[in-house]
């Protein structure tokens, strides 16, 4: 009760029975030692709800939701495959992840290895830090030309892939082809991107 | 007896606060720039109110989103201005933060019996980067969604945990309605539990021990000062006023910018982050190889070294003059981040320019504004005015969006808005296989790409009819 007299109070517990001073109460034996374990016991109990709902809820929160996505994915017809030079590409895909399904749209270069001919598709993202990759030919300082660059921190690759400048380490991400079609009409089937 | 005294005997505000306040005399000399913490403050308040209003009417869909925001300023009263005050509100949280701890440091505030009071202030400061990366996406606009896609990428160089890490930020392994989803429920349930949580002990500990005598060494107290409440809060009033008017002013002057829509498939936009991670973004061109020196171990020394510093440096002077050593590396360390910050934001500049010489022949090329995306449209028309967009329509087809024309005619194209097809199928026939020979084939997009394509285009034809009418 406040030790400042405030007759408002007073008033509004007029008649209000007075607790007794003394009474009968449960006998505790309040020992420095039991008191000490006591106090350890509530620390622990009080922990075991909060431990057990933070590891469950952080485990369950924080993962990511189980995804799935198509195994080919269609790039474009084979006869748009240039002979020399970058076909920058749109491909589309349905990727589920829990219950949402989204359209997720990646950039694909498709060139030809100049000495073999073999067709192959590069992801249009820098290797450095997820930029995307634009098909925007840079002269470097020792002449040669870079056709795909990177403008966030200026990554330089050659038409297929290598890096010739700028902090990337790794050459653009080789998506895996099916096997070509045999017609040039026929459609160019990524394995997984 | 009056109803305030009542409520004081009953709650014992006025006693627990203002008189005890107005009991503790802070150190005498204390004068402005012992408040940029409350300047913080300020600012803080105003981000809770306008958040709130803004999280009233956003819509944390990939879908929606975008649209949310837009129609939030351009139909609500006082939204443009209550984005502005978020907007602006952020960077001048991150300033007045900065600020306070740089007079922290140099004044030796940080010192015995203080220790926490600064590492409750660190965390606080991690809390609001934290309310700068995850809020910049929300908006998911092009820089919203690059600028992400990139800070997921510079998280998943922590060591040994660095994939989960980046998984657990976007909640699958492409930045998505997944990643909006987990940045704005850490926007606006976890950071803002653990701000308030950090914040009361950081009170509590400046009301414990309260501010540090200027220039006095440790265990020194000085003469005392005027009564806390009303002589410094009064200083403090004042600065809270002056901060608030000029964020409304600038809000209102300069409305906060709201760039495309996100589109992942777009190979020309160049991803900035929010001016206070521009340091660190430049950071990494001086790391060609190894770039985990600069997206982690430098950061996390820095933090490190700064959560230390009170147990580190046990010395008793508080006076910058008396520490030179400390007054030097907190000297450098300024002059680093600030010089690494312009040289971001001259960076643009600077950038080497692709040859456009070598660009095939761009002359005849439409080099005009796109269309911007008109609102009103379904999910499905929205995406088919991304298709229109990206396969550069308006090249060929002169287009008007209500009052105002773009593109160009070629090949005596007409316009997307006057498209004579029947009815969507018609559109979509026509798109796959045109009759003329100016029109090139779109057979090869994808069938949803050319439905939600010829969607939007009589949606365009509607819209202007009906306006023309």
């Amino acid at each position: 009760m406040p030790d400042d007299h405030d007759p408002d109070f007073d008033e509004d517990f007029e008649g209000a029975p007075q607790a007794p001073t003394h009474g009968p109460s449960h006998h505790v034996d309040d020992t420095p030692t039991r008191r000490r374990m006591m106090s350890l016991l509530t620390v622990a109990l009080g922990g075991v709800p909060l431990l057990g709902g933070l590891l469950v809820s952080l485990r369950a929160g924080l993962s990511p939701s189980a995804g799935e996505r198509p195994e080919q994915i269609p790039l474009c017809p084979l006869k748009d495959v240039p002979e020399s030079g970058i076909k920058q590409v749109t491909v589309t895909y349905r990727q589920r992840q829990g219950a949402l399904v989204e359209n997720v749209s990646k950039v694909v270069f498709v060139t030809r290895e100049p000495t073999s001919g073999e067709v192959i598709a590069m992801l249009g993202q820098c290797t450095h830090l997820a930029c995307p990759v634009q098909p925007k030919p840079v002269t470097l300082e020792g002449g040669e030309v870079a056709p795909l660059t990177c403008p966030c921190h200026d990554g330089r690759f050659s038409a297929t892939g290598e890096v010739l400048a700028g902090p990337p380490e790794k050459p653009l991400k080789r998506l895996k082809l099916a096997p070509l079609p045999e017609e040039p009409e026929g459609m160019l089937m990524l394995e997984g991107i | 007896m009056g109803i305030l005294d009542h409520l004081e005997h009953r709650l014992g505000i006025r006693s627990a606060f203002v008189e005890s306040m107005s009991g503790k005399r802070p150190p005498a000399g204390i004068g402005f720039l012992r408040c940029l913490g409350f300047a913080a403050l300020t600012v803080l308040v105003l981000q809770f109110l306008s958040g709130i209003a803004l999280a009233l009417h956003y819509q944390p869909s990939v879908d929606l989103a975008y649209d949310s925001i837009r129609a939030f300023e351009q139909d609500i009263a006082y939204g443009r201005l209550v984005r502005g005050l978020h907007h602006y509100g952020a960077s001048a949280f991150v300033v007045f933060v900065a600020l306070h701890m740089l007079r922290v440091y140099f004044t030796g505030a940080y010192k015995a019996p203080r220790e926490y009071t600064w590492l409750t202030g660190m965390g606080l400061l991690l809390l609001v980067l934290g309310f700068g990366f995850t809020g910049y996406l929300l908006p998911w606009d092009q820089k919203a969604y690059f600028a992400t896609k990139v800070g997921c990428e510079i998280a998943s160089d922590t060591p040994v945990v660095g994939a989960q890490v980046a998984d657990m930020l976007r909640g699958g392994d492409e930045v998505g309605q997944g990643t909006l989803t987990r940045f704005y429920v850490i926007h606006v349930v976890l950071l803002p539990l653990g701000l308030l949580g950090l914040l009361g002990l950081h009170l509590y500990l400046i009301q414990r021990h309260s501010v540090a005598p200027p220039g006095l060494p440790v265990g020194v107290e000085g003469p005392k000062g005027p009564p806390y409440f009303p002589y410094h809060t009064f200083k403090e009033a004042v600065v809270g006023v002056v901060v608030a008017l000029a964020l409304f002013v600038v809000a209102t002057l300069y409305p906060a910018e709201l760039g495309d829509l996100a589109n992942p498939a777009d190979t020309e936009f160049q991803p900035r982050p929010d001016w206070y991670f521009l340091g660190l973004f430049q950071l990494l061109k001086l790391f060609p190889t190894n770039r985990e020196i600069g997206t982690f171990y430098i950061p996390a020394a820095f933090v490190g070294i700064l959560v230390l510093l009170p147990f580190v440096d046990r010395t008793r002077a508080r006076h910058w003059k008396s520490r030179p050593i400390a007054t030097l590396l907190g000297g450098l360390a300024c002059i680093v981040i600030v010089g690494l910050t312009a040289w971001g934001g001259l960076a643009d500049r600077m950038a080497a320019k692709p040859d456009d010489a070598q660009q095939p022949a761009a002359e005849d090329e439409y080099k005009g504004p796109d269309m911007p995306m008109p609102r009103g449209l379904t999910n499905f028309e929205r995406r088919g005015y991304q298709v229109v967009r990206q396969q550069k329509c308006i090249h060929c087809h002169e287009t008007r969006l209500g009052e105002t024309s773009y593109g160009r005619m070629k090949y005596r194209a007409p316009g997307l808005h006057e498209l004579e097809s029947e009815d969507a199928i018609a559109m979509f026939d026509y798109i796959t296989q045109p009759d003329s020979d100016d029109m090139p084939a779109f057979g090869n997009l994808p069938a949803e790409d050319r439905l939600a394509a010829a969607s939007f285009l009589m949606w365009l034809r509607q819209e202007t009819e009906k306006k023309d009418k």
